[in-house]
Formats: structure tokens, C-alpha cells, sequence
């Protein structure tokens, strides 16, 4: 008695593990490479929400409380986008928020005044931006090195990995606008 | 060693097996296996072991808990334990490696129609295949195809969390639990290994992205802070494997977009601007 007959060829058991590991690997190879980086800004959702919170937290003046409450960003258009996403039908008060963007700081309209303007200016840029609006209650938000000194109110800077904040609540008191507690308290410094 | 009753048995099963009745064939072979001698019989156990396989095929193959594969591979290791001859060792083997294969081949399926929780089911079946293989040759390596298995095991978890809307969150975490904890196997078997090191990378990164996008205008700033908090602490335990990654591979475009993204989301500028340019540097000197 012998079950050798049922076994084909022996030359079979040569061949499938061969083919069976190639197939097993022409599964596994395209998958392994197929895990993808999630493109999303990381700065920019977390940018977006400090400055929707800087426009919740802080007080304007009485005479900006009509109309429509602006932000204006500049120069940043995954930050806009964000915005836009996120916080544009919101509303800061009775007011309905309204993000706008630009390309360059001298692009943005007097007419149609910000409440509080992102720019990633600095150095003389920085200067002529926060010069421009210097007596009107503007709170300039930036995102450069030594912005306090050249007129921004609220500086972003990096601190142990963590995006935080700086601030010059004196300077944005002079033009009206109080900085909320709740902004000072998480503030790296709040200038007082 | 077998009765002549018994041989009688054992040549009429595989008289029945080579005509393709392999029920008949069991229930030929079955009842006489009480007896004594056959219980002995090397031989008798091979025969029934291939039966068993047989049924196995024409009946079970799509049963991953198929009870006839189990009792084929119990059968045939007991006839190898029972000192085979040299041609019935060899067919023995070829069978429990096919059998051993079939696992294999049922681990992956069930990755590839991976649903929540099923992790065990496949460690299970690759286990297996594992233990079969170490059977026939103590000195087996399937170090390689059980990294695959974790691997691909991380990547099933990371595709339904990549698919998940986040309604679930406890659901959610334990998908990015498991898929860190089997690329962390993987590399454990093999270290160094390139797309491990990429794919832990990767999913320890966008798990962290993933919390941030959870941030919306019902966060308070104290939540917005702990969950910076809880992404820095994500995007740093990506740093180390997308590092070690790079340095296997220093020219992969894929690490250094990923070191360069990874920097940035640590508010780390430079070192973002530094991998940004070996990037360029890179497509510069593409054809």
C-alpha cells in the first residue's frame, strides 16, 4: 500500500513554496510602503484656535462692535484656510466673524478695518505694518523673533516644543483693546 | 507491528483515498484506530493524517477553524513521533508543510479582510504555522514572516483608524494601540528594518495630527494646551523611528518629508528648514 501516486509529482513541492512565499510578498510589499504622513498644517490648527480665542477673550472697543468682526490674515494661506473651516460661521459676541486674507500687510483695506490682523512680517516689514496701525484698536498678532519690540501685541514663540504666546498687554490697553484674563494667564509673558 | 486485520484496514482506507473517496476512506480507518497495534503504527497515522488532509481540501479549505486540518496535523505529527520510514518521514513532511503553508495563508487573509479585534485570531493561525514548521525543523527561522505578520497587523489597525469618523474613541484607541504594539513586534524581530521603522513613525505622527484636528471653537485654551501637550508627546515618540529609518535609508524622500513635517509640528524651524533642503537637494539631482 502506498499513497505516493496521490502525491504527483514530487517536483510540485518544490515549486509552490516558492511560488506561495513570492505571492505572500506580493502582498505584504506595496502595503508596507503604504502608510502616508497626514499632510494637515499642525501649526495652523493650533494657530487658528489661539487667535479665535484671541478674538473671543479679549475686549474690543465699544465703537468697533458693529459689523462684522474681521480678522485679517496675512501671508499664511493654510492658516486662512483653517479658519475659514473651522471658525467662519462662528461668532465672537453679536458679532459674526469674518476672516479675510492677504497676500502682503499694504494689501489690507482701511476701510474695511480688522479687529485683530495675523501677520508672519518682520524686522522693517513688522515696523511699517504695526506703525500703519498704530492709534487704532488693532491687535497685531505675529509670528517672528523680538515682534513685541517692533510693535506686535501678541508674538507667537516656541516654547519646549510647544507653540505658546507672548504678549504686550500695556501697549494693547494704550489703543483699546484689554487682554482678557484667560489670555494672560497662558501668556510665556504678558508685558505687565 | 500490524496485525494482518489491520493492515487489511489501512490498505482498503488507501485503496479508497486513491479513488478520491476520502470519506469513505475515514470511516473505514477510524474505528479500527482503537485497536492496539494500529494505535502503534506509524504508518496507519500517516495514513490517516493524509486522509484527514484530504478532507481538509476538498472539504474545509475555507473553514479557518477547520477541525480536519487540525486532526490531519495531530495525526501526521503523531506518525513522525512514532519513527516513520525514510519515505513516509518525507511524505510526512511535505504534508505538514502544506498544511503548515495553508495557515499562512489564512493569516493573511484575515488581514487583508481585517475587521476590529481579529489581531488575536491572526497571531493564532501564524502560530500555527509556527509551530508546524518548528516541528518538522527544530532550527526553522520564520523570524522574517512574523515581522510581515506584525507589520501587516499595524497597518490593518492604522487603515480602520485612518477610516474611523472618531465617534468611537475608545474603539480608536485601541486601534492605535495595537497597530503601535505590533510595529514595535516587528521591529523587535527584526531591528533596524526599514518600513517598520517608517510605519511606527508614521502612525505614532498621525495619531498625534489626529488629536489636533479634534481642536475646534468649543475648545478651551486649557484644552487646546493638554492636547499640545499629548501631540508633542506623539510627535517626539515619531522622531526616534523616523530618525533610525533615515539613517538605514539616508536618500528616502518619504523620511525626510516626514522628519522635516515632524520638526515642524515641534515648533523646531530649523531643523524643519535643514531636511526641507536635503529634499531639494534631493530632487536636484534626479534625472
Amino acid at each position: 500500500m502506498n499513497l505516493n501516486r496521490n502525491m504527483q509529482s514530487r517536483k510540485v513541492w518544490w515549486v509552490l513554496p516558492l511560488l506561495f512565499i513570492a505571492s505572500i510578498a506580493a502582498i505584504i510589499s506595496p502595503v508596507i510602503q503604504g502608510d502616508e504622513l497626514d499632510n494637515a498644517d499642525t501649526q495652523a490648527i493650533m494657530k487658528a484656535n489661539f487667535l479665535f480665542h484671541f478674538a473671543a477673550s479679549n475686549e474690543w472697543p465699544a465703537e468697533t462692535k458693529s459689523g462684522p468682526f474681521r480678522i485679517a490674515v496675512v501671508g499664511n494661506e493654510r492658516l486662512f484656510q483653517e479658519l475659514i473651516d473651522k471658525y467662519a460661521l462662528k461668532s465672537i459676541g453679536i458679532q459674526s466673524l469674518e476672516v479675510v486674507y492677504f497676500e502682503k500687510d499694504h494689501e489690507i483695506s482701511d476701510s474695511q478695518q480688522p479687529h485683530l490682523i495675523y501677520s508672519e512680517s518682520s524686522d522693517e516689514a513688522l515696523d511699517a505694518l504695526a506703525a500703519h496701525w498704530k492709534d487704532e484698536p488693532v491687535l497685531l498678532v505675529t509670528d517672528s523673533e523680538k515682534a513685541l519690540e517692533r510693535g506686535s501685541l501678541i508674538n507667537f514663540v516656541s516654547i519646549d516644543r510647544r507653540m505658546r504666546y507672548e504678549i504686550n498687554a500695556k501697549e494693547a490697553s494704550k489703543k483699546g483693546v484689554l487682554i482678557g484674563n484667560r489670555i494672560l494667564s497662558w501668556a510665556v509673558n504678558s508685558g505687565k | 507491528m500490524t496485525g494482518a486485520w489491520g493492515q487489511a484496514v489501512v490498505e482498503r482506507a488507501a485503496a479508497l483515498g486513491q479513488q478520491g473517496n476520502w470519506e469513505d476512506a475515514l470511516e473505514v480507518l477510524l474505528p479500527a484506530m482503537d485497536g492496539v497495534s494500529l494505535q502503534s503504527d506509524a504508518h496507519t497515522w500517516y495514513v490517516l493524517g493524509y486522509i484527514q488532509k484530504e478532507l481538509y481540501k476538498t472539504k474545509q479549505v475555507n473553514d479557518v477553524d477547520s477541525p480536519r486540518r487540525l486532526e490531519a496535523v495531530y495525526s501526521l505529527q503523531r506518525a513522525a513521533e512514532l519513527g516513520a520510514t525514510v519515505e513516509d518521514a518525507r511524505l510526512i513532511e511535505a504534508a505538514l508543510d502544506f498544511l503548515a503553508r495553508s495557515y499562512l495563508r489564512d493569516a493573511i487573509g484575515r488581514v487583508e479582510g481585517f475587521t476590529v479585534g481579529s489581531d488575536d485570531e491572526v497571531l493564532m493561525l501564524f502560530g500555527r504555522y509556527e509551530a508546524i514548521q518548528k516541528a518538522i525543523d527544530p532550527s526553522a527561522d520564520v523570524t522574517v514572516q512574523k515581522a510581515d505578520v506584525y507589520r501587516y497587523l499595524g497597518r490593518a489597525n492604522g487603515q480602520l483608524l485612518a477610516n474611523s469618523l472618531g465617534a468611537n474613541q475608545e474603539q480608536d484607541q485601541r486601534l492605535f494601540d495595537g497597530s503601535v504594539a505590533h510595529y514595535e513586534a516587528a521591529l523587535k524581530l527584526m531591528p533596524g528594518n526599514y518600513p517598520g521603522l517608517y510605519n511606527l513613525a508614521i502612525t505614532l505622527y498621525n495619531q498625534g495630527v489626529r488629536q489636533l484636528k479634534r481642536i475646534d471653537h468649543e475648545t478651551s485654551m486649557f484644552e487646546l494646551m493638554e492636547i499640545q501637550d499629548a501631540c508633542v508627546v506623539l510627535f517626539e515618540r515619531s522622531l526616534s523611528p523616523m530618525e533610525a529609518a533615515h539613517q538605514s535609508q539616508p536618500d528616502r524622500f518619504e523620511t525626510l518629508k516626514g522628519l522635516m513635517t515632524i520638526h515642524y509640528a515641534l515648533n523646531q524651524p530649523e531643523a524643519s528648514e535643514r531636511y526641507r533642503k536635503m529634499i531639494e537637494g534631493l530632487n536636484g539631482n534626479r534625472p
